[in-house]
């Protein structure tokens, strides 16, 4: 990855003013940043128009990015607090509308001014998979929401196979000349195999 | 949305300032530390402490605050007592119409007249700008360190602090913090003399009252920065 000389000059300094993006690839999209306020973001990764991120501020919160170690494929925990039962309701009503959509985190650098320094960087694409929500009371009456959203990375259940069934058509569909389900169709809960047949 | 009553309720105290994600590595062996802030430009939180209500007027003003607020889902614009920081006029004075009360005037015929402050901006300025072009009238001088407020969306009101003063043929460049939380356009009148920001509370129990037989009371107030969607 090749840096912008403003990035690596400051990178190189004491302050580095930097904020991630999230992009999720749905309909309509999803664009999210963990500054205050909205900002217009350029083209970047996987969105290919750029647009108005949302500021999440200071409850949103972007996990630690881990490559892949030790055969160890890294999933994202994305959560986000303080959330009202409106939004709540929104997400658990359009949870289809987000799952298995592409999902963008982009790192965007900030100049004194506070306006992006150049194009961010795409550090991770993954899947979004499952929504969760949770909500907790405390001693002094106050609930606090929030709705998490994992995000698998591309390598994410690489071993895990497709899911099938054990009938003739999915077996032969695997291997044409597999004739060990051939007679599944006959079988059901009270057969009684007689042996020999 | 609430107003809070700022002619009612004088803060003793009043402690604003930008929160911000800043997270830094570790002081090195040479001196060397590295931060890194998250925020985009940060966030407003406001302390307010009033020591002691003393009337009627007072207390109820401080419930309607309390429980309209609502734990901090009801917005409410707060005006921040800065007179004496703000760039007054100096030896020139405007709003010259106010009369004594039975309607007369000086002997010499002049008005009461008192120092407002006149500022616009004199470009269009978009959102997250942090520069912003400004004229003032009436002989006011920026110095850096004002807070001023700029309306938006209706009644929401953004607070800032200029950090620095470029003079200019037409008037002055002013650095602010935090960046605008939206685009404002040519002509609009910045707010020095009650400078204003609309905040939530910042949770449940973050403005309290306690009071003594029911007629004097002291409490402390906590809010943050009102963002809308």
């Amino acid at each position: 990855m090749n840096l912008d000389a403003a990035i690596q000059a400051q990178i190189d300094g004491s302050l580095i003013r930097a904020s991630y993006l999230l992009y999720v690839d749905s309909t309509p999209p999803v664009r999210a940043w963990t500054g205050v306020g909205p900002i217009q973001v350029a083209p970047w990764g996987q969105d290919a128009t750029g647009g108005r991120y949302l500021g999440i501020g200071l409850l949103g919160g972007v996990p630690a990015l881990a490559q892949l170690v030790n055969g160890t494929a890294a999933r994202l925990d994305m959560s986000l607090s303080g959330v009202d039962s409106r939004i709540i309701d929104l997400a658990a009503g359009g949870s289809d509308d987000i799952r298995m959509k592409p999902v963008s985190v982009g790192l965007v650098f900030m100049g004194e001014d506070w306006q992006p320094l150049s194009t961010p960087l795409c550090v991770f694409v993954g899947d979004s998979d499952v929504i969760r929500f949770s909500s907790q009371s405390s001693a002094n009456g106050e609930r606090s929401r929030e709705i998490t959203l994992s995000v698998g990375s591309v390598l994410t259940g690489r071993r895990r196979p497709n899911y099938s069934y054990w009938t003739r058509a999915s077996q032969r569909a695997l291997s044409s000349g597999d004739a060990f389900c051939d007679r599944v169709a006959g079988y059901n809960v009270d057969s009684e195999l007689k042996w020999p047949p | 949305m609430l107003t809070f009553p700022y002619s009612t309720l004088r803060a003793s105290s009043i402690l604003l300032d930008i929160f911000g994600q800043t997270v830094a590595s570790g002081l090195t062996n040479t001196g060397q530390q590295q931060r890194v802030n998250a925020t985009g430009g940060g966030l407003w939180t406001l302390q307010l402490e009033f020591p002691q209500f003393n009337t009627a007027n007072q207390l109820r003003a401080w419930r309607v605050i309390q429980y309209g607020g609502a734990d901090g889902v009801v917005p409410i614009n707060i005006a921040i007592c800065d007179i004496r920081q703000a760039p007054r006029p100096f030896g020139e004075y405007v709003n010259t119409s106010v009369t004594h009360s039975d309607g007369s005037s000086f002997s010499d015929g002049s008005l009461y007249s008192s120092a407002l402050i006149s500022a616009n901006l004199t470009a269009n300025a978009a959102v997250r700008a942090t520069t912003i072009s400004v004229a003032f009238g009436n002989g006011s001088v920026p110095l850096g360190g004002e807070f001023f407020s700029l309306r938006y969306n209706g009644g929401l009101n953004e607070i800032h602090v200029i950090t620095n003063v470029v003079e200019t043929a037409t008037g002055y460049n002013l650095t602010i913090v935090p960046p605008l939380r939206a685009a404002h356009v040519t002509g609009e009148t910045l707010n020095f003399d009650h400078p204003t920001g609309t905040f939530v509370l910042a949770g449940p129990g973050s403005m309290s009252m306690a009071t003594v037989m029911g007629k004097r009371g002291t409490g402390t107030a906590s809010f943050v920065e009102y963002i809308p969607e």
